[in-house]
């Protein structure tokens, strides 16, 4: 019954500020059929911050448990895949600088985590490896604005910086990578 | 233009984000020079790379996972800066996030005791004695020294000839080294005449604090002190505790009462000022009590201390390898200079001089094995070398022989065998993993068959991780856990490693084998975690009868909505409606009874259950739940079991006055306004909590640790008593059986 609702939700007959409507309503129907419209991207999104698949799928998964609450301070302003997007990036940010702190201190204080804490097996490119490596302040800078295309303006408001801010520290990121991509 | 243009101006360039006057002159020197338009063809194929980074494609039926959580009741709160339409992360919260970051590692040692199933909620006896005693003497002992044991029952060992006395012993190096501490029998107790039990044991070697229970022979009648056990001490010649007693009082402490904790750390670093590992624990402990307001005050006394203890040591080069490993990470801690894997310090020169590095370098001059100093050792390795992970590797090989099997070391290595790609090595160092800690053999079952290619190593490891449940019972059972109730336990966890070892059967293709393990896991007792995976394997395998078992009992789960109930049923869509029906019902009273098992039913202490709200109201518990069931939750913001909870706390409170029934959250004497904050960093804003100011709620309930949980009868009677984190799912199916039927009594 579920997928047979989502399938009627095409986009054009249920756009989606209805789905929005009927999810603060408590459709879980409604909420399904967001999910299987924009959850690909939004995976995609959280994955370039996080690495992971394990935890890009944890990080959709989380704004859509919490979405019906969340949808609470939606303005409907803009289209509702740029702010689910917004807020995918910021769970994913906070998400990756939580993580090696967190590991390193419980480990450096003796609080033993679980062996099954790591996730999947990535990749291992030269480039990804390099924009892991890179300082978190300009990590984050240089994907959301090579990697999502992302204006300096929309950078800023996001990081609490300023444009200006944003700027440099895509410069200072791009300069690493090519140093350390040579 | 004279020159070449700099950096900055050709990555603008090739951005796009060029200010005209810059974009004229510098594609007049472009055209002109092939060096120039080499580095800016770089930064362009540089941006087109990044973009198109490949990404896997995500697991299937990632919905059903967002449905199965939120019909468990999750109600997960978006943080408010990043929830409203347009978002804006101010300096303050980007503040709130570091805090919220070191909070929930400080939780994180909470959640993975939680995890391997010995959380326990107990403790000394501050603030109150239960009925029974447990004297030892001398009550200060010296290490190694010999104890008289004198014990008087309260009536709980009544009949008994002998009591055991069970013991948790904690050695020197038991946190510093990561080792768990050990569950012992340390003696048998005869009843004189006078009816109380006597004893006489010796400390063992080492150990520098212990906490005790008592036991029948059975280990079915356990005495723990209410809740808070007993405790022992070893103490220097003067009288005061050892510096290791109170290091490790401190950290059993913190799997059990924060707020005792930091009562011990701060003792600690009275006693032992100049001792770095003791401000470590003590300012794990302060910054989880300082509301975010404090902050900045926190970070400058840090620093403060930081600096005295740094020009204290700095200047010797005769202290020991752990003073320096414990500066480096102190200095760590208060360091501006962002450090992540992968940011050497010769790319970044914020880091060069600062006293991370110079602490860095004493680390590695000392060539030390201590634990500590391998650690950090352990994390420059990473740090350096995860570009280039089998670079990384070998050196973790390295520290391997030096180190031998240690369960930090082969984390470490873990991520850069991801890192690398390379499967065998990631298999080398799971199994390592498991070399290093045999109980996780099953975690490095489950990593394995998710590598793909490793299913015989897979099915291996998960075996073996259920046999060892069976076989090391006792040695894991905590001190205040009856027999039968860690036997339970233990069936638990076995079920969900049958499931996992069915799954490598098959991709082995070894059906048999399979259904085999599903149908042992079948038979065991209701469990939630375990029927859905059950179910799935069952019905993969053919076995659709006793797929629909696993479903109905799942569905009989009073958590679960009349929606899941039917989604699970259409799984099977050929099951009959009577059938059907009849499993489920089937299914629930099983539930009900392991529901019935957990009851502890007893009298309050005493009926005053005055508390005062939050804007200063005088609330009278016990008035206010007469004749009706109540729950009473005992939480307290200094504590990171009961903080990382307080969510999940909000939804039950909502979800029980939706139902009309009274859930009380209680905290110590607190500042409301901090409460409020702390209730805002860990996303639980509008938790009602009230204040118990004098503590008389809590000893009417002899309560004594948070997270703490008491369903009240409509007579005023504790029915049931819910102990340490990862209950409020228990809390609601009780209360949904309880207020549904009668049958529990």
């Amino acid at each position: 019954m579920m997928r047979q609702a989502m399938a009627a939700a095409r986009e054009q007959d249920w756009p989606d500020g209805r789905l929005v409507q009927e999810v603060r309503a408590g459709s879980m129907p409604a909420l399904g059929a967001l999910y299987e419209r924009h959850a690909d991207m939004l995976y995609r999104t959280a994955y370039r911050f996080v690495g992971s698949r394990e935890e890009a799928e944890e990080v959709v998964q989380d704004l859509f448990v919490g979405l019906r609450v969340a949808l609470g301070s939606y303005a409907e302003q803009g289209r509702f895949g740029s702010w689910a997007r917004r807020i995918v990036v910021r769970l994913a940010i906070d998400r990756s600088r939580r993580r090696d702190r967190e590991r390193r201190t419980a480990d450096y204080l003796g609080a033993r985590a679980s062996a099954a804490a790591a996730g999947d097996v990535s990749d291992a490119v030269a480039l990804r490896d390099a924009i892991a490596a890179l300082p978190p302040a300009l990590r984050e800078v240089f994907l959301l604005r090579e990697a999502e295309g992302w204006t300096h303006q929309e950078i800023a408001e996001l990081l609490g910086i300023s444009p200006g801010t944003s700027m440099v520290r895509l410069m200072r990121a791009k300069k690493r990578l090519r140093r350390t991509l040579q | 233009m004279i020159g070449h243009p700099r950096f900055r101006t050709l990555e603008r360039i090739a951005d796009g984000s060029a200010a005209d006057r810059d974009r004229g002159a510098t594609k007049r020197h472009l055209a002109s020079c092939a060096r120039c338009r080499a580095e800016v063809a770089k930064l362009t194929r540089l941006s087109a790379a990044a973009r198109l980074l490949p990404v896997p494609d995500p697991s299937p039926g990632g919905f059903d996972e967002v449905r199965r959580r939120i019909e468990s009741g999750e109600r997960l709160i978006l943080p408010q800066r990043i929830a409203g339409a347009t978002p804006r992360a101010s300096d303050d919260a980007e503040r709130a996030g570091r805090r919220r970051a070191r909070r929930a590692l400080a939780a994180a040692a909470a959640i993975v005791v939680i995890a391997a199933g010995t959380v326990l909620v107990s403790g000394v006896s501050r603030l109150e004695a239960s009925d029974s005693t447990l004297e030892f003497s001398p009550a200060r002992p010296s290490p190694g020294a010999d104890i008289d044991v004198h014990y008087r029952s309260a009536g709980l060992m009544a009949g008994a000839d002998r009591v055991i006395l069970r013991a948790r012993l904690r050695r020197e190096d038991d946190t510093a080294t990561g080792a768990d501490p050990q569950h012992v029998v340390l003696d048998t107790l005869t009843r004189a005449r006078d009816g109380t039990y006597r004893g006489t044991f010796r400390l063992p070697d080492g150990v520098a604090y212990a906490a005790f229970a008592i036991e029948d022979a059975a280990g079915e009648r356990v005495d723990a002190n209410d809740g808070r056990l007993w405790e022992l001490s070893v103490h220097r010649p003067d009288g005061h505790p050892t510096y290791h007693a109170l290091v490790e009082r401190s950290a059993d402490l913190r799997e059990r009462n924060w707020e005792l904790a930091y009562e011990v750390a701060r003792e600690l670093v009275q006693a032992y000022p100049d001792s770095v590992g003791a401000w470590l624990e003590f300012w794990l402990l302060e910054e989880q009590r300082t509301p975010q307001s404090g902050s900045a005050a926190l970070q400058l006394r840090k620093q403060q201390e930081f600096d005295r203890l740094h020009a204290l040591y700095a200047p010797r080069s005769t202290d020991a390898p752990r003073t320096a490993a414990d500066l480096w990470y102190y200095a760590w801690s208060v360091s501006n200079v962002p450090m992540r894997a992968g940011d050497r310090a010769a790319d970044n020169p914020d880091r060069a001089g600062t006293p991370m590095e110079f602490w860095r370098e004493r680390v590695y001059a000392a060539n030390s094995t201590d634990p500590r100093v391998l650690m950090v050792r352990s994390i420059y390795n990473v740090i350096d070398n995860l570009s280039e992970p089998g670079r990384g590797l070998a050196v973790a090989d390295s520290l391997w022989q030096v180190a031998g099997p240690t369960g930090e070391l082969t984390r470490d290595a873990d991520l850069l065998a991801r890192r690398s790609g390379n499967r065998a090595e990631v298999r080398r160092w799971l199994l390592r993993a498991v070399e290093a800690d045999p109980a996780a053999a099953a975690s490095a079952g489950r990593r394995l068959l998710d590598l793909g290619g490793y299913d015989a190593d897979a099915v291996a490891l998960l075996t073996r991780a259920a046999a060892r449940l069976d076989s090391a019972a006792d040695a894991t059972r905590p001190l205040h856990t009856a027999r039968s109730a860690h036997r339970d336990d233990i069936v638990i966890r076995r079920g969900r490693t049958l499931a996992e070892l069915a799954r490598g059967h098959r991709a082995l293709g070894d059906a048999d084998a399979a259904r085999l393990a599903l149908q042992e896991a079948a038979a065991l007792p209701w469990d939630a975690a375990l029927l859905n995976g059950l179910g799935n394997g069952l019905l993969a395998l053919g076995d659709t009868a006793a797929a629909i078992r696993a479903f109905a009992r799942l569905a009989a789960d009073p958590l679960r909505s009349p929606a899941f109930a039917d989604s699970v049923r259409n799984r099977v869509a050929t099951v009959e409606d009577g059938r059907w029906a009849e499993t489920v019902a089937a299914g629930r009273v099983e539930m009900t009874s392991r529901i019935g098992a957990l009851a502890d039913p007893r009298p309050l202490r005493s009926r005053t259950l005055m508390l005062q709200t939050a804007d200063s109201r005088r609330l009278d518990l016990g008035t206010t739940a007469a004749g009706r069931f109540a729950v009473v939750s005992f939480w307290s913001r200094q504590c990171g079991y009961a903080l990382n909870e307080s969510p999940r706390l909000r939804s039950l409170q909502t979800e029980l006055a939706r139902r009309g029934i009274i859930h009380a959250v209680v905290a110590h004497k607190d500042s409301p306004a901090a409460v409020a904050t702390a209730l805002a960093e860990w996303h639980a804003e509008g938790l009602d909590v009230s204040y118990d100011v004098d503590g008389e709620v809590a000893r009417a309930f002899n309560a004594w640790g948070t997270p703490d949980h008491y369903i009240l009868d409509p007579r005023g009677m504790v029915r049931f008593r819910l102990r340490g984190a990862g209950r409020i799912d228990d809390v609601l199916r009780i209360i949904t059986v309880l207020t549904e039927s009668e049958s529990i009594r």
